[in-house]
């Protein structure tokens, strides 16, 4: 645990009792973080160099060059596309805990997440044979 | 710690649920063979693998064994008492019925799909598992989960604008009324120093704390949202008379239940807090006088019983009152038996609306012309629903009235008991118009002959017949009723 060493040497701090001792270095570390942030940013503002250019001031889309405006109606199979990402994707975030635990939740533990997955194959098997995987 | 185990209540407990979700998996992947666009088959298979899997459900009910409560089971999520097991016979019984009805009505509109079937099973898992929840988080998981498939039922007919237009209405306010519920959760949670299990915040002794108040009164907000009680009712007519009907008598009977049986178990446990006495009197007393009062001028039947719903809603509100005033649950007995007789009577009404709706969109008082002539077996059954309904003697919706203004008496709340019996007076002729209309009215004309699936005319019989047999024999299920809600602190 980092301390300071002007602390540990014997120099009162009126007002920081022995306990706030990691609050105190906690502070400062975050008062320098916000400073030195602060003064490269402004530094780079004062002395950098500034040239305008149209390429620079369209929106940024990954590097590709724009082609038109986001604004513009797009199929709704997208949103059904998102909502099955949605639903695997929380499969996932329900497996890591168990990953953590797995030991500590024995056989009847394997049991039930064996059931959630059964179940989120089933919701699987529906949407492919009703058709929501295919695109048209 | 320990490795992961479970005891054998455990699995005996969700055994109900469980069989209830794996039903409405087989029905959906059962199914995936029809691609049509246009399913106009009956489809009798989806009603076999409902019913059996109801049945199974049902009988998986009585494995465990005991009346006594099993105690808190997976770390306090739920119990297994004979509280949450009778709300859970009547969810499954309720399953049974509507799947049966469900596939003659949806072939005649050309929807008949498996997802109806399968949603109402999985929206049946979650109210039985809503019915012996005793943990915050899992009220609120079952409820968004039983809410959610129920949305999708009320706008099952895509085409139809209404029922869309319904539907949406229903998910905002039920998206609303959740956001309620989950404050009054937070507010309770945090004020009964950090307690999810529903023993733990009766443990607390938080219940004198006025912010405690505040998240209690939220909570009953977000059920009351759900049963329609005035003044969070404005929803429930035009989801009514939008939605299919059998996604409206599903609605009527299942969520109402389950929603009673968890407010009940979550109300007998955090106590009434400072003012829950006096809130609880306002709302039922603006119900039942404004739900009767509403449904008197209705034409439509759905509305009708959309109305009158939620007038029983004010009627149901009194046991929970009662019991919690004087802190004596057996007093609440009223409330299990009320929504068990009212279960088996609107169940018989949504039969024959359902008979009436095959094939066609009529819903009108007038439609009904006539029928004791054509179809007097469903006249008969749709007159007992409607006189026990309206509480006249003999049904048992006379004996579910009897016990709650008796016992609304007997605790002191005698006003309260006068305008219930004053106001289901009023109700007394809305319900009989449609009588009137079926035995002394002719048919407009003699082709107008209203179609009977065979799912039907079972329900109307066997409802009708169990209405009259607890209005003649109530002491087994009033007996049933007080040892259950006796368990509910375990």
């Amino acid at each position: 645990m980092p301390t300071f060493l002007l602390l540990n040497s014997g120099i009162m701090w009126p007002s920081v009792a022995a306990g706030n001792l990691d609050l105190l270095s906690l502070t400062i570390f975050v008062i320098l973080t916000i400073v030195v942030g602060a003064v490269l940013l402004i530094l780079s503002e004062l002395l950098g160099p500034r040239r305008r250019d149209p390429e620079k001031e369209t929106i940024y889309e990954c590097g590709v060059p724009l082609l038109d405006s986001a604004r513009e109606p797009f199929t709704v199979k997208f949103h059904l596309v998102a909502i099955l990402f949605i639903l695997f994707d929380i499969e996932t975030v329900f497996l890591l805990p168990y990953a953590v635990v797995y030991k500590k939740l024995g056989i009847v533990g394997l049991a039930e997440m064996g059931v959630f997955l059964l179940i989120l194959a089933g919701g699987l098997v529906y949407l492919w044979k009703r058709g929501a995987l295919e695109w048209d | 710690m320990e490795p992961l185990s479970l005891s054998r209540a455990e699995i005996l407990a969700v055994l109900p649920a469980g069989f209830l979700f794996i039903t409405g998996l087989i029905q959906l992947l059962s199914d995936l063979g029809d691609t049509s666009k246009n399913s106009r088959h009956e489809k009798t298979h989806l009603a076999m693998i409902g019913a059996t899997g109801a049945l199974v459900a049902f009988a998986s009910l009585f494995v465990q064994g005991t009346l006594a409560s099993t105690g808190e089971l997976y770390a306090g999520a739920m119990t297994d008492d004979l509280f949450g097991r009778l709300g859970a016979g009547v969810i499954i019984v309720t399953s049974l019925f509507v799947t049966l009805m469900s596939g003659g009505y949806l072939s005649s509109s050309g929807n008949n799909k498996a997802e109806f079937h399968s949603l109402i099973n999985f929206s049946a898992g979650a109210m039985v598992l809503l019915c012996q929840a005793t943990n915050l988080v899992s009220i609120f998981v079952a409820i968004e989960t039983l809410s959610l498939a129920v949305y999708v039922l009320a706008g099952f007919f895509k085409e139809n604008k209404s029922a869309s237009e319904g539907a949406f209405k229903y998910f905002i306010m039920g998206a609303f009324s959740s956001g309620f519920l989950l404050f009054g959760m937070a507010l309770v949670y945090g004020l009964s120093g950090g307690s999810l299990s529903l023993s733990g915040i009766a443990a607390s002794g938080a219940s004198s704390d006025a912010l405690f108040a505040v998240g209690v009164l939220l909570v009953l907000i977000g059920f009351a949202f759900k049963v329609g009680v005035v003044p969070f009712h404005s929803w429930v007519p035009d989801v009514y008379q939008g939605a299919p009907v059998l996604a409206v008598g599903w609605m009527a009977v299942a969520v109402k239940s389950a929603s009673f049986f968890a407010l009940c178990r979550f109300l007998y446990h955090s106590g009434g807090g400072a003012y829950l006495d006096q809130i609880l009197v306002a709302l039922s007393v603006v119900t039942m006088i404004l739900g009767n009062l509403a449904a008197l001028n209705q034409q439509s039947l759905k509305r009708m019983l959309a109305y009158s719903g939620i007038a029983h809603s004010g009627y149901l509100m009194i046991p929970v009152l009662v019991a919690l005033s004087g802190n004596d649950l057996s007093i609440g007995a009223s409330l299990p038996f009320y929504l068990c007789a009212y279960a088996a009577t609107t169940l018989a009404a949504f039969g024959v609306l359902t008979a009436l709706s095959v094939s066609t969109d009529r819903d009108n008082i007038g439609d009904l012309n006539g029928l004791a002539k054509s179809r007097p077996m469903l006249a008969l059954g749709f007159t007992i629903a409607l006189i026990s309904l309206a509480g006249i003697p003999l049904t048992a919706g006379f004996i579910g009235k009897l016990m709650i203004f008796s016992d609304a008496i007997g605790a002191g709340f005698i006003q309260i008991a006068i305008i219930g019996i004053l106001t289901s007076l009023v109700s007394v002729y809305y319900y009989l118009r449609p009588v009137v209309a079926m035995w002394f009215r002719d048919p407009r004309s003699s082709f107008d002959l209203i179609p009977a699936p065979w799912g039907v005319q079972f329900t109307v019989g066997v409802c009708g017949i169990a209405t009259i047999f607890v209005g003649l024999f109530p002491d087994w299920l009033v007996e049933l009723s007080r040892i259950s809600v006796e368990t509910i602190l375990g």
